[in-house]
């Protein structure tokens, strides 16, 4: 009887989803390590803010869309605006494309902030907060085969720099690694 | 032949394209103001609610909320994605129109109590119990551990004066939204 030749198909599983999976693998690493820095920028867009002081500001009870357009004018702005409202006695915030004029009528500042996406990690993170149910399907085929590439990288080589000797070592301290930081994180991670 | 595919295909994409800017204009019929939100909330609450309002804000960290405004300042609402939605910066300035269910939370004296301990215990990161308000550069101050608190502190001032064992959050988790992007015209404004 013919042995069955498991490390071989073992190897070509374990080949043929990492290349399938190389695009998933990029933009869950990428968002990932992203995402993981959400306190220190904003990985999906880029957020840029500049100060102008105006001449003149017009009382906010009683501002036309006339008013308006000339403090845009005269902010750099084409004067083209969504709308704008009075968020409380001093402000007058104004829409504008892709971004917003924000006048304090007290200290006669206007505060011009403008978004854009960030390109290639806006994409990224929209994909990695799950954007609909195709996508959730394919990031859980993504996810279980990622379990098949973990188990089956353990099993591809043979003799020392295999699970025998080397894959033991390194995975174990891995899950030690592991371990280590879920106690320390039951006292506070810094 | 060829040419026949061609115009079969070009006719398809116009009515395509037709169908879907149709869809764009099509304005919803409005139920619910947010001026009247304050005085109609507790009778609606649970139940499935149109809402139309300015985009004043929406949450650059994965577009997981919105705030509409209305007239004045005080007429403000959060909007909660609903499964697979993501809300965009962009939009701001908009006016929407969202479908969704009306939500109340309620915070008296032993949920701040709680919130509190969340945040200290968190020590800067974001407390389970946070109420998200969307307010002018949270961003920036998000998962600040001093601003949380002066946040439960004034909470606590707000129910002392109100004379109430609690404070309302009302809140729309939202089903469906239309977005309607409209720019200032001098000629209809002025």
């Amino acid at each position: 009887m013919k042995k069955f030749k498991w490390r071989k198909y073992n190897r070509a599983i374990h080949r043929d989803l990492g290349y399938f999976f190389v695009g998933m693998s990029l933009v869950y690493a990428l968002s990932g390590i992203a995402l993981n820095h959400i306190n220190d920028w904003n990985p999906s867009f880029i957020i840029t803010n500049k100060i102008i002081t105006l001449n003149e500001v017009p009382s906010a009870d009683n501002i036309q869309n006339s008013d308006i357009r000339e403090l845009l004018e005269y902010c750099g702005e084409n004067g083209r605006f969504k709308k704008f409202y009075i968020p409380s006695d001093s402000l007058i915030k104004i829409f504008i494309e892709q971004g917003t004029v924000t006048i304090n009528t007290k200290t006669k500042q206007a505060t011009i902030e403008k978004i854009q996406r960030r390109p290639l990690f806006h994409a990224f993170n929209y994909l990695h907060y799950n954007p609909g149910k195709i996508w959730t399907f394919f990031s859980d085929f993504y996810a279980a085969s990622l379990i098949i590439l973990a188990i089956s990288g353990l099993f591809i080589l043979q003799g020392k720099n295999g699970i025998k000797w080397r894959g033991t070592i390194l995975a174990g301290l891995g899950i030690a690694i592991i371990i280590v930081l879920l106690f320390l994180s039951h006292y506070s991670f810094t | 032949m060829k040419m026949k595919k061609m115009i079969f295909a070009v006719v398809m994409l116009s009515l395509l394209i037709g169908c879907s800017n149709q869809q764009k204009q099509e304005t919803p019929s409005i139920t619910f103001e947010l001026s009247q939100l304050e005085e109609m909330a507790p009778q609606f609450v649970g139940k499935e609610i149109v809402l139309k309002g300015t985009i004043d804000h929406v949450c650059e960290h994965g577009g997981a909320r919105m705030f509409l405004v209305g007239k004045t300042p005080s007429e403000r609402i959060r909007i909660d994605a609903g499964e697979d939605m993501q809300f965009d910066p962009a939009w701001e300035g908009n006016t929407a129109y969202v479908t969704g269910i009306l939500e109340e939370l309620r915070i008296d004296s032993a949920y701040l109590d709680k919130w509190e301990q969340e945040v200290r215990a968190n020590k800067g990161g974001e407390a389970a119990s946070k109420v998200h308000t969307g307010e002018e550069g949270h961003e920036k101050t998000e998962n600040n551990m001093e601003n949380e608190l002066q946040q439960i502190a004034d909470y606590r001032t707000a129910l002392y004066d109100s004379g109430k064992d609690y404070l309302s959050f009302y809140s729309v988790r939202c089903l469906k939204y239309q977005i309607v992007e409209e720019f200032d015209s001098e000629k209809e404004n002025d």
